[in-house]
C-alpha cells in the first residue's frame, strides 16, 4: 500500500491543522491571519491596542519565516505604508534612520556615507542582495536573532532608538534596547546614529557563527575619541562598551594599544555561549583577536 | 482588516488583478494561481536563490515574499526575461555559451539575480559580481562557469554600449 500524497491548500496557505508530511520550515505552514493596514503611527499603536497578540510587520522576511516554522498570528499590521516610518536625513543628533528603511537604502544613503564614515559600505554587505532590498532597519533589530548584524554596528556607533507607544515617546540607547526586556515596548520610529562626521566604523563580521566584532571611535585632529566595541553571535543579544583607549592616542598609534585595549575591554566580559558552532573559550578568544584587529584597522585607515 | 486583499501588479509586462490571502506568497501566486512555475522552489526558506524573481528590478524571494506586498509593484520572471519572442535575454544567451548549468534548477534564479545587478550596475567589480553570484546557492556547477557567463554578460554589454 503506498503512501497517500498530501497537498495542503496553496490558496491562502494552510489550516491549522497541518499535514504531517510537510518540511519543518516551510510556505505549507503558513497559517491565514488578518491584515491591518495603518497609515499613520497613531492608527498603527491603536490598532495593536485592539490586537495587543498582532504582530507589526515591514519587510515581512522574519514575519515569514516565523510562520513557515508553524508559529500562528491572528493579526499582523504592516508598517509599509506609514510614511513617517521611512527616510534617511540629517539632524543635529545625527543621521536619522526611519525603521522601515531597507539594508539598501542605508548602504547607498548619501547622509550615511557623509556622516558615517565606513559605515555605509559595511551595511552594504549584510546578508545577501535579496535580504538587503526587502530587509528593514526595524525588522533586523526588533527580529533580535543573535547574528542580525544592525543591532552590533548601532551598539558600536553608540545609537539612540525612538519609540513611539500611545501616550509618549521613549529614546533608548542600544545599551538599554539591548540588556533592556526581551520585547521593547511601542513602535519602533527612528534610530539616530550620533555623528559630527568624525565617526570612523570597522567591522570583522562572522560568516560561521562565531563572533562578529564591530569597532568605531572618533577620529578629531588625528586623536582618537569615544571607542566602542560590540560583538554579536557569541550573546544571546549583543555586548557593547567603550574601549579605554588613552586620552590623546593618535589614531597612527593605536596599532600599538590595540593589544592592551583587546584585553582589558575582553576582561569583565559575560561567558560566551558555547555550542556546536564554537565552543565558550573559542569564541573568548576570538572576541579578543578580532577586537585587536579591529582597533590596528580603525588606526590604519584613519 | 481584510481578509483577502485585492491587489493589482504586473508580471512580465502584464496587468493582473487578483484577490489573495494575506497568508499568500509570492512564489505559490505565480506557480499554483498563474502556472508560471519557471521560479523554482528549494530550500522554501529564502535562504538558497533559486526563487529569485525581481520586484521592481531588485532581486527578492519569492518564497518568502507575501504577495500582497507586490500590490502595484512590478514583477518580473524568469518567463519575462526574454527581450522579445524567440530573442534571448543577453544574460541567458551568455549561460548557454558558457555552459553555465548542470541541472538547471538555481538557473533561473541566478538569471534573475545577475540582471538585477548589471541593471542597476552595468560593470560591477569583482567583488561585487561573487558577492551576489555567492548569494545565490548552486550544488552543480562550482559558480565559475557562472562568473564567466556574467563576465561575458558584462563585457557583451560594455561593447554594445561603445
Amino acid at each position: 500500500m503506498g503512501l497517500e500524497a498530501v497537498m495542503p491548500p496553496v490558496l491562502g496557505g494552510a489550516a491549522r491543522g497541518v499535514p504531517e508530511l510537510v518540511g519543518l520550515r516551510t510556505r505549507a505552514r503558513i497559517a491565514r491571519f488578518r491584515l491591518h493596514v495603518p497609515a499613520t503611527i497613531p492608527e498603527a499603536l491603536a490598532m495593536k491596542a485592539r490586537y495587543p497578540n498582532a504582530w507589526f510587520m515591514a519587510g515581512g522576511i522574519d514575519v515569514a519565516n516565523r510562520l513557515k516554522t508553524g508559529a500562528a498570528v491572528d493579526d499582523v499590521i504592516y508598517l509599509g505604508k506609514i510614511a513617517s516610518l521611512h527616510g534617511v536625513r540629517l539632524s543635529e543628533a545625527g543621521a536619522v534612520i526611519g525603521s522601515t528603511v531597507t539594508h539598501d537604502d542605508i548602504a547607498t544613503s548619501s547622509v550615511i556615507k557623509e556622516a558615517c564614515g565606513g559605515l555605509a559600505h559595511i551595511w552594504g554587505l549584510i546578508a545577501n542582495p535579496r535580504i538587503r532590498f526587502k530587509g528593514t532597519l526595524g525588522g533586523n533589530l526588533m527580529a533580535a536573532e543573535p547574528g542580525y548584524e544592525a543591532a552590533v554596528l548601532l551598539a558600536a556607533a553608540d545609537a539612540k532608538l525612538s519609540f513611539a507607544d500611545s501616550t509618549t515617546a521613549t529614546i533608548l540607547t542600544m545599551d538599554q534596547f539591548l540588556t533592556g526586556p526581551a520585547a521593547a515596548s511601542g513602535l519602533l520610529e527612528s534610530v539616530t546614529i550620533p555623528n559630527d562626521g568624525s565617526r570612523r566604523f570597522v567591522y570583522d563580521r562572522s560568516l560561521k557563527g562565531i563572533a562578529g566584532v564591530a569597532v568605531s571611535a572618533s577620529i578629531v585632529g588625528g586623536k582618537v575619541r569615544n571607542a566602542r566595541a560590540a560583538v554579536s553571535w557569541a550573546y544571546p543579544r549583543p555586548v557593547a562598551k567603550a574601549v579605554s583607549i588613552p586620552e590623546g592616542t593618535a589614531a597612527s598609534d593605536l596599532d600599538a594599544f590595540a593589544g592592551d585595549a583587546a584585553a582589558v575591554w575582553c576582561r569583565d566580559l559575560p561567558v560566551p555561549v558555547g555550542d556546536h558552532l564554537a565552543s565558550s573559550a573559542y569564541r573568548r578568544r576570538m572576541i579578543e583577536v578580532k577586537l585587536r584587529r579591529g582597533l590596528a584597522a580603525l588606526g590604519a585607515a584613519s | 482588516m481584510t481578509e483577502l486583499c485585492d491587489i493589482t501588479l504586473t508580471i512580465n509586462g502584464s496587468a493582473h488583478r487578483l484577490s489573495v490571502a494575506p497568508s499568500l506568497v509570492l512564489a505559490d501566486l505565480l506557480r499554483e494561481t498563474l502556472g508560471m512555475t519557471g521560479t523554482k522552489l528549494s530550500c522554501d526558506q529564502g535562504v538558497c536563490g533559486a526563487c529569485t524573481v525581481l520586484i521592481d528590478g531588485k532581486p527578492v524571494a519569492a518564497c518568502t515574499e507575501f504577495a500582497f506586498l507586490a500590490d502595484g509593484k512590478s514583477v518580473t520572471t524568469i518567463e519575462g526575461v526574454a527581450t522579445a519572442p524567440g530573442e534571448l535575454h543577453p544574460i541567458q544567451t551568455a549561460f548557454i555559451e558558457a555552459a553555465a548549468f548542470q541541472c538547471g534548477f538555481c538557473t533561473s534564479g541566478m538569471i534573475l539575480l545577475l540582471k538585477g545587478l548589471l541593471d542597476r550596475e552595468p560593470d560591477p567589480d569583482e567583488a561585487t559580481l561573487r558577492q551576489w553570484v555567492s548569494s545565490n546557492i548552486c550544488r552543480c556547477t562550482g559558480y565559475e562557469v557562472i562568473l564567466d557567463a556574467a563576465r561575458r554578460a558584462i563585457k557583451q554589454a560594455t561593447v554594445a554600449v561603445s
